[in-house]
C-alpha cells in the first residue's frame, strides 16, 4: 500500500454478523440462478426494483455494464421500419419533458415548428447516446489485469468444482467449504507458492478473511459493500448459482472470502489504494457535456434544415436541455412500448349471451396458450379461460414409477400436500417400478464404466458399435427412433391407467375452499359446459439442457399434467360440489372436468386420464378431441411460419410431421419460440380479446369483476401471476438486451456443468439467463424488449387499493418497472396508474391503430 | 460467399469420397479404407445433424465447407499412395481444424485455442514434413519399402513420426491444444474427436515398416503417460465436455500404447469403436443433466464384500476366456487387464442397484465383455499384422497398474493429503485461461460478432 494507513484507533474490525450483513447488501445486485432441472424465469433486475427505473438504469450500467434499453441505433432502425411512429414518440416525450410544452410552436428561419417535432428530430438525428460502461471493478481488475485473469480462471474452476459433480467426488465438497478450500488450495500446485502459503495461514472463518480485506483496502460501510459487489459481479454467474444455495455447501460469504483472500495474496505488494468511484473519475473516456450538447444542437438544426440565428440557436439549445441526453433512450423505450401496447390493447366488446358452449377449456396464462386458445375457439363450440398453469394447487407430485417427489408449484410457494399417482392394478404398478429401477441401474452401470480410471477403454470401443448406428438413426429419422425408444420403454415398463389422490391429500373443507377460490379467480362461476377441460402444458424436447425453461413455470419448471389431473379430480368430487353449492357456485350434475396437457412444441393436446371420463361424455370428449386435432394444425402452421428451418407453405401432413420432429430431434435448437415476444398481460374476460390474433405475445388471465365480489381473486392475480409474468418478461428482455451478460449465448458452445447450469466453451463463468436461440436468430434479436404492459379490466378503486396494499406491486408501478392500465368495463377508456394517480391515456383516441395481423405483430427483423 | 462455401463443401466432399473409392477399390487397402470410411461417415452424419443444430447460425456455411475440407484431408491421408501425398493430406486436415476453431468467434477462448493449436500443429506437422523430406532424400520410393532405410536416418524419421502422431493424439507433452478446442461449436468437436485425433494410428501403421526402435518407445511412453494423466483429469471434471475431451486424450493414449506394443489390429478396432462412441457423446452433450436429485442409494458395508467378490470373479472369467482364446500369445494380450477392469467396474456398479434386474445387468456386462475378448482374439488371429519394431508388452501392464493407482488417488479412499495434491493437479491439467469477457457486444452473442473489438 502506498497510502498511509489511518490511525488504528479509528477502526475496530467488523464483527462476523456485520460482515454477513454487508455480503447480503452486496448480493442485492444478483438474482439467484435456479439449477437446470427447475430452471424457471428469474428477473435479473429484481435487486434494483426498489429504485426508480431511470436511476436503476444508471446503476445497472455502472455495475453490470449492460443497458435496460436498446442502443439508440436500434430504435432508429425500428422507427424506419415503422415499429415506432411520431405519435408514440410524442406520447413518450409527454411524460418525460416537463419544462417546455410539446405543443408550443416556435418560429425559426421563417418556419413554424412544433416543439414535439424538434424533439423527434433530436431523437432521430443527434449523435447516439453513449453505451453503458462498467465502472465498478475489483482492485485486481483495475490495477493488474494479468493477475486478474489468473484469479478469475482459478475461480471459474473453483465454482465449477464446488457446484458441479465430477465422477470422483471433489475433496472441496467434503465438510465446511471454508476449511476444505483452505486445505485443498494450500495443496493446489496450480497456484503460486506465495498464494498457497498464504491460504494455509488465512483466517479461521470466512468472515474474518473478509474483514482482513476490508482492513487492507481501508473500506467501510458503502465502500465495503462496493468492494464485495465488485467481486460478486466479476464472475456473476457463479455467484448467482451460489446465491441460490441449492447446488452445494458453499455460501456467498465463503465465495467472497476466497476471492478477496486470493486477491490479497496474488496482487503485487505495491498495488495502489482502491476506491469504488475511482474508475468513474479517472476513466480514459472523458465526456465534455457542453461539447456534446453543441453537437446535438447542430444535428437537430441540420436535420430540420434550419439555418439558425444565434438567438434561435440559443432557444433550441434551451429546449433540448429539457430532455437530458440520458433520457432520450427512455423516450425511445417508452415509445416502443406504447406502440406494442396499442397493438395488443383490448377493445370494447359488450357482453353477449352465447348460450351453453359444447366445452370449456382452461389453459395456462402462458402466452403460448393464446395461440392454441384462438385456434380451439375457431375449431369448435369451445369457450376458453386463462388461469395459472398449476391450477392454484400447490402440490408435491409422487409418480407411480417411484421417482423422487417433484414440487409442482411456483418456486416461491411450498407444496401444501403430497399427491400420489396410483392404480388399482397393483401388479402393474410393481412392474412399472421394477422397470424404472432396471433403467436406473443400467444407466448407472454405463456411467460407472465410462467414468473410472481403467475401464473406459474397452467400454468406448464396445459402446461405439451401438452409438454409431444410433447417431445415424437419431439424425436421419429422429421421430422413428424416438418412437422405437418409447415402445421399448412401454415393453419394459408398461404404464397402467392411474389416478391421483387429491381427495386423500386434501381435507374436504380444503378442497371446497380451493375450488371456490380457483373458480372465482378464473371467472367461471356459472354457465358450465358439459365438458370442462383443465389443460396444463409441457414441452417435448430432446437433448436440451434448458428443457425446464420450456415447461410450465407455474409448476416449478415441470409439466402441468399432475396439477391438471389433481384439479379435475377435485372438481369432479361430489362432496366438493355439494360444498360449492353452499357457497353460491352450482356445477351442474352433467358437467365433467377432464384433465389434459398441451404440448407446446408439438401442439398436441393429450387427454391425460381418458379412463376417468364417464361413458355419458364420450361423445363430448370425441368432439373436443376432433376440434383439438384441427386446432393443432392451425396453431402449428402459424408457429412454423415463424420458426427457423421450417418448410414453407406446408400441407397438413407436413405440419404434423414437422411438429413431431422438432420435439424428438436431438439436433434441434429451435424446438419452439417459448415465450419470446411477450409484451403484455391482460386480466379481463376473454370476450375483449377474443377473435383477435395476439400472436402469442400476451399473458391472458381471465377475470370477471362480478365473480369476485370481495376483490380477493384480483388481489391474488396481481400479486402472484402478474409478478411471475413480470419476471418472465424481464428475463426475456435482459437475455435480448445483453446476451453476453444476462443471456447464455449460443447453444452450440454450451457445456453442461452438473445440474447447476452451462458454461460456454471450455470454462469460465456460469451462463445465466436464456440461450440466444430463445430470443434471436443469427445476428438479429427476435424478442422485443419492453417492460410488461398490464391491462386490468376491473374497477379502478379496486385495482388502486390492491396496488397500494402490496409493497411489491406498488414498487413495480411507482418505479416504472411495469405499466399498469385499467378500465372499469368495456365502455371506458384505459387509465394508466402512475406514482401520482390514474392518468387517462389517449390509447383509444390515438390515430386509430389497425387490427394487428400476424404479419404485423410478428415481422420482427 | 455463401454459394462459394456451398461449392467448396461439395467439391471437398467429392474429393474425400473419391479418395475412399481409390483406397478401397483400386489399392484394396483395408486400413486406409477403414479410416477413410470412418472420416466420411462421421463427417457426413455430423453435417446432417448440423443442418438443424446450426440453424440460423451465421457460421453455418463456413462450418460445412471447412468440415468437408477436413474430411477430404483425412481421406487423402488415409488413401495416400506415398509419403508426400500423405503429408499433404495431413497438413490440409490440420489447417482445416485450425480454420474450424475460428468458428468459436471473437472470444478470448478462441484466441487461446488458436494459439495452442497453431503451436502444437506447427510442431507436429513440421516434424512429419521433415520426416517425409528425409525419406524422400533416400532411394526409397514407397512406404512399404521403408525397411530399407537404416541407421541414423531411420532413427531420426522414427522420432519425427512419433512426434507427429503424439501431437495428433493430444498426448503428453503436446496435449494442451485439445481441451482448448472446446471453444469451437459442438459439431466441430464431434468431428475432431472422431475423425481427426486418431490419424496418429494410421501414420504409425504407414511408417511401421521402418526399422526404428525410437517410434514405439516414444509413442508408448507418451501414450502410457497420457492414459494415466488424462484419465485422472477426466475423473475430476465437473463439465460434460471437459470429461469428454480428457476421455478422448486418454483413449488416444491407449491407442498409441496399443500401436507401440505391436497390437495393431486392436488399435484399429479401438479407433473405430471410440470414434463412433465419442461423436455420439458430443452430439448428445445437451442431455448430460443429472436429473432430479434422488435419495442416494444404500451403500451398506456387507454388500461391498459380496459385490467386489462377484466383480472379481467376473473379471477372472474374462481373463480365463482370454487364456483359452490364446490372446496372450499376441502382444494384444497385454491389454486384457483393461477389459477385465471394465468388467469389474461394470459388475460393481450394476450390483450397487436394487432389485433382481441388477444381476441380469451384471451378467449382461460380463457376457458382452467376454464376447469382446473373443472378438479381439479373432481379429488378432485374422489380421496378424506383425509390423516393424515394438515396445515391450509389459509397458501396457505398467500403464494399467499406474492408471488404477491414479484413479484410487483421486477417490475418497485415498489419504486426504495425497488426494488433495493429486486431485488439484488433475483438475488443473490441460486447463486454459478463461478470463471473464465483460466488454462484449450489447446486441448479439460475442461468438457471432463479425468485426474485431
Amino acid at each position: 500500500m502506498t497510502i498511509s494507513p489511518l490511525p488504528p484507533t479509528e477502526k475496530t474490525p467488523p464483527r462476523a454478523v456485520d460482515v454477513r450483513g454487508l455480503v447480503i447488501a452486496a448480493a442485492q445486485a444478483l438474482a439467484p440462478q435456479y439449477p437446470l432441472h427447475r430452471f424457471i424465469a428469474r428477473n435479473p433486475y429484481a435487486g434494483y426494483e426498489d429504485l426508480p427505473w431511470d436511476i436503476a438504469r444508471e446503476r445497472i450500467a455502472a455495475e453490470h455494464g449492460t443497458s435496460l434499453v436498446r442502443p439508440e441505433s436500434a430504435y432508429r432502425d425500428l422507427y424506419a421500419a415503422g415499429g415506432v411512429n411520431d405519435a408514440d414518440l410524442t406520447d413518450a416525450l409527454g411524460t418525460l419533458v416537463h419544462d417546455v410544452s410539446l405543443d408550443r410552436v416556435v418560429r425559426w428561419s421563417g418556419r413554424d415548428i412544433r416543439v414535439a417535432d424538434v424533439f423527434i428530430a433530436d431523437l432521430l438525428a443527434s449523435p447516439e447516446a453513449p453505451l453503458p460502461r462498467r465502472t465498478l471493478l475489483t482492485p485486481a481488475e483495475r490495477f493488474a489485469p494479468r493477475v486478474h485473469t489468473k484469479i478469475e480462471t482459478y475461480l471459474a474452476r473453483l465454482g465449477a468444482r464446488s457446484l458441479g459433480h465430477a465422477p470422483a467426488p471433489d475433496p472441496l465438497t467434503a465438510g465446511r467449504f471454508w476449511d476444505a478450500w483452505r486445505r485443498s488450495a494450500g495443496r493446489d500446485l496450480t497456484l503460486p507458492v506465495r498464494v498457497r502459503r498464504g491460504v494455509r495461514i488465512a483466517a479461521e472463518s470466512p468472515e474474518e478473511a473478509i474483514a482482513t480485506a476490508f482492513e487492507h483496502w481501508e473500506v467501510v460501510g458503502d465502500d465495503a459493500v462496493a468492494l464485495l459487489r465488485a467481486h460478486l459481479l466479476s464472475l456473476p454467474g457463479w455467484a448467482a448459482a451460489i446465491a441460490d444455495g441449492s447446488s452445494g455447501a458453499v455460501t456467498l460469504t465463503d465465495w467472497l472470502a476466497a476471492r478477496v483472500t486470493l486477491e490479497l495474496l496474488w496482487l503485487p505488494s505495491d498495488t495502489p489504494a482502491w476506491h469504488p468511484n475511482a474508475a468513474a473519475t479517472t476513466a480514459a473516456a472523458v465526456v465534455f457535456p457542453a461539447e456534446r450538447h453543441a453537437e446535438r444542437v447542430a444535428a437537430v438544426a441540420d436535420s430540420l434544415a434550419l439555418t439558425l440565428a444565434d438567438a434561435e440557436r440559443a432557444e433550441l439549445s434551451r429546449i433540448l436541455h429539457a430532455l437530458p441526453e440520458s433520457c432520450r433512450l427512455e423516450a425511445w423505450h417508452a415509445a416502443a412500448e406504447r406502440h406494442l401496447a396499442l397493438l395488443v390493447s383490448p377493445r370494447s366488446r359488450p357482453r353477449a349471451d352465447r348460450g351453453r358452449p359444447a366445452s370449456q377449456v382452461v389453459m395456462c396464462i402462458d402466452p403460448r396458450s393464446e395461440g392454441m386458445r384462438r385456434h380451439l375457439e375457431a375449431s369448435g363450440d369451445i369457450e376458453t379461460f386463462g388461469f395459472a398453469g398449476f391450477f392454484a394447487l400447490a402440490i408435491a407430485f409422487q409418480d407411480a414409477a417411484g421417482g423422487p417427489a417433484i414440487a409442482s408449484c411456483p418456486v416461491l410457494v411450498a407444496p401444501r400436500a403430497r399427491v400420489h399417482e396410483g392404480s388399482a392394478d397393483q401388479a402393474a404398478i410393481e412392474r412399472l417400478r421394477r422397470g424404472a429401477v432396471t433403467a436406473r441401474t443400467a444407466h448407472d452401470t454405463l456411467e460407472g464404466v465410462a467414468e473410472s480410471a481403467a475401464s473406459p477403454f474397452a467400454y468406448a470401443e464396445i459402446a461405439g458399435w451401438a452409438t454409431g448406428p444410433a447417431s445415424v438413426a437419431r439424425t436421419i429419422a429422429p421421430v422413428t427412433t424416438a418412437r422405437v425408444a418409447r415402445n421399448l420403454r412401454e415393453i419394459v415398463a408398461p404404464r397402467p391407467a392411474t389416478r391421483l389422490d387429491p381427495d386423500v391429500a386434501f381435507a374436504l373443507d380444503e378442497r371446497i375452499a380451493y375450488a371456490e377460490s380457483a373458480l372465482r379467480m378464473m371467472g367461471l362461476v356459472n354457465g358450465f359446459a358439459r365438458l370442462v377441460v383443465l389443460c396444463g402444458h409441457g414441452a417435448t424436447v430432446a437433448n436440451n439442457p434448458f428443457a425446464a425453461a420450456l415447461q410450465c413455470g407455474a409448476c416449478g419448471g415441470h409439466e402441468g399434467s399432475p396439477n391438471a389431473r389433481a384439479a379435475a379430480a377435485v372438481f369432479n368430487d361430489p362432496e366438493t360440489r355439494r360444498g360449492l353449492d353452499g357457497r353460491g357456485i352450482h356445477i351442474p350434475a352433467d358437467t365433467v372436468f377432464v384433465a389434459a396437457q398441451h404440448d407446446t412444441v408439438t401442439d398436441r393436446i393429450t387427454i391425460l386420464e381418458p379412463w376417468s371420463v364417464p361413458a355419458t361424455h364420450a361423445a363430448d370428449l370425441a368432439a373436443f378431441e376432433d376440434a383439438a386435432a384441427r386446432a393443432r394444425i392451425g396453431s402449428g402452421r402459424e408457429r412454423l411460419a415463424e420458426l427457423p428451418g421450417a418448410p414453407a407453405n406446408p400441407t397438413d401432413d407436413v405440419v404434423l410431421a414437422e411438429l413431431e420432429r422438432r420435439g424428438a430431434d436431438w439436433a434441434q435448437v429451435y424446438p419452439e419460440w417459448g415465450l419470446c415476444g411477450n409484451v403484455a398481460m391482460i386480466v379481463a374476460p376473454r370476450r375483449v380479446t377474443a377473435e383477435r390474433n395476439l400472436a402469442r405475445r400476451v399473458f391472458l388471465h381471465s377475470y370477471e369483476t362480478d365473480a369476485d365480489p370481495d376483490g380477493s381473486a384480483l388481489e391474488t392475480i396481481l400479486t402472484a401471476p402478474m409478478i411471475v409474468a413480470q419476471w418472465i418478461n424481464a428475463q426475456y428482455s435482459a437475455s435480448t438486451l445483453s446476451p453476453n451478460r444476462f443471456g447464455a449465448g449460443s447453444k452450440t458452445l454450451h457445456n453442461v456443468v452438473g445440474n447447476v447450469g452451462v458454461v460456454s466453451g471450455y470454462g469460465g463463468d456460469l451462463r445465466t439467463g436464456l440461450a440466444w436461440q430463445s430470443v434471436g436468430v443469427g445476428h438479429g434479436a427476435r424478442h422485443e424488449p419492453v417492460r410488461l404492459q398490464v391491462f386490468v379490466q376491473a374497477p379502478l378503486e379496486r385495482v388502486g387499493e390492491i396496488v397500494s396494499r402490496s409493497h411489491v406491486v406498488r414498487q413495480l408501478v411507482d418505479n416504472r418497472w411495469i405499466t399498469l392500465r385499467a378500465r372499469a368495463d368495456d365502455d371506458t377508456d384505459w387509465a394508466t396508474l402512475t406514482r401520482y394517480g390514474w392518468r387517462t391515456q389517449p390509447l383509444s383516441d390515438a390515430p386509430s391503430p389497425t387490427e394487428p395481423t400476424p404479419k404485423e405483430t410478428t415481422a420482427w427483423n | 460467399m455463401r454459394s462459394a462455401s456451398v461449392a467448396a463443401t461439395w467439391i471437398a466432399f467429392a474429393l474425400a469420397a473419391a479418395s475412399l473409392v481409390l483406397a478401397a477399390a483400386y489399392a484394396s487397402d483395408v486400413v486406409g479404407s477403414i479410416f477413410a470410411t470412418l472420416a466420411l461417415g462421421v463427417t457426413g452424419t455430423v453435417q446432417l445433424w448440423s443442418i438443424r443444430h446450426l440453424e440460423g447460425d451465421p457460421r453455418a456455411t463456413r462450418f460445412f465447407a471447412l468440415s468437408s475440407v477436413l474430411a477430404s484431408g483425412l481421406t487423402v491421408t488415409a488413401a495416400a499412395p506415398n509419403a508426400i501425398v500423405l503429408a499433404i493430406g495431413w497438413v490440409v486436415a490440420s489447417a482445416a481444424v485450425i480454420a474450424l476453431i475460428t468458428l468459436g468467434g471473437r472470444t478470448t477462448q478462441t484466441r487461446v485455442a488458436l494459439r495452442r493449436t497453431l503451436v502444437a500443429f506447427g510442431i507436429g506437422d513440421i516434424a512429419l514434413v521433415a520426416a517425409v523430406v528425409t525419406v524422400t532424400a533416400t532411394p526409397v520410393t514407397s512406404l512399404n519399402e521403408l525397411g530399407a532405410v537404416g541407421g541414423a536416418p531411420a532413427l531420426v524419421v522414427g522420432i519425427l513420426v512419433a512426434i507427429a502422431a503424439i501431437t495428433r493424439a493430444a498426448s503428453v507433452p503436446l496435449h494442451g491444444w485439445l481441451p482448448a478446442t472446446l471453444a469451437a461449436p459442438t459439431p466441430v468437436s464431434a468431428i475432431l474427436h472422431a475423425g481427426f485425433v486418431n490419424a496418429g494410428a494410421l501414420l504409425l501403421v504407414r511408417f511401421a515398416p521402418l526399422e526404428a526402435w525410437t517410434t514405439p518407445v516414444i509413442v508408448g511412453i507418451a501414450g502410457g503417460l497420457t492414459v494415466v494423466i488424462a484419465g485422472s483429469a477426466m475423473l475430476t471434471r465437473p463439465d460434460v465436455k471437459g470429461r469428454l475431451v480428457h476421455s478422448t486424450a486418454a483413449q488416444m493414449g491407449f491407442m498409441l500404447l496399443a500401436c507401440a506394443i505391436g497390437a495393431w489390429p486392436l488399435a484399429l478396432l479401438h479407433v473405430v469403436g471410440h470414434a463412433l462412441y465419442k461423436s455420439y457423446r458430443f452430439l448428445a452433450a445437451g442431455s448430460a443433466l443429472l436429473g432430479e436429485p434422488s435419495p442416494s442409494r444404500a451403500q451398506d458395508a456387507d454388500t461391498r464384500v459380496l459385490r467386489s467378490g462377484v466383480a472379481s470373479a467376473a473379471a477372472a472369467i474374462v481373463v480365463v476366456i482370454a487364456l483359452i482364446a490364446d490372446s496372450f500369445s499376441h502382444p494384444g494380450g497385454a491389454l486384457v487387464p483393461f477389459i477385465a477392469a471394465t468388467v469389474w467396474i461394470g459388475v460393481w456398479a450394476a450390483t450397487g442397484g436394487r432389485g433382481r434386474s441388477r444381476w441380469v445387468i451384471a451378467a449382461g456386462v460380463s457376457g458382452v465383455a467376454s464376447g469382446y475378448v473373443l472378438l479381439w482374439a479373432a481379429v488378432e488371429n485374422a489380421f496378424p499384422l506383425a509390423l516393424g519394431a515394438a515396445a515391450s508388452p509389459w509397458l501396457a501392464v505398467c500403464v494399467f497398474v499406474t492408471a488404477v493407482l491414479a484413479g484410487l488417488a483421486v477417490s475418497p479412499a485415498a489419504p486426504t493429503a495425497i488426494r488433495d495434491y493429486v486431485y488439484g493437479a488433475a483438475s488443473g491439467w490441460g486447463t486454459s485461461p478463461a478470463p471473464p469477457s465483460h466488454a462484449a457486444s450489447l446486441t448479439e452473442p460475442v461468438e457471432y460478432e463479425r468485426s474485431s473489438r
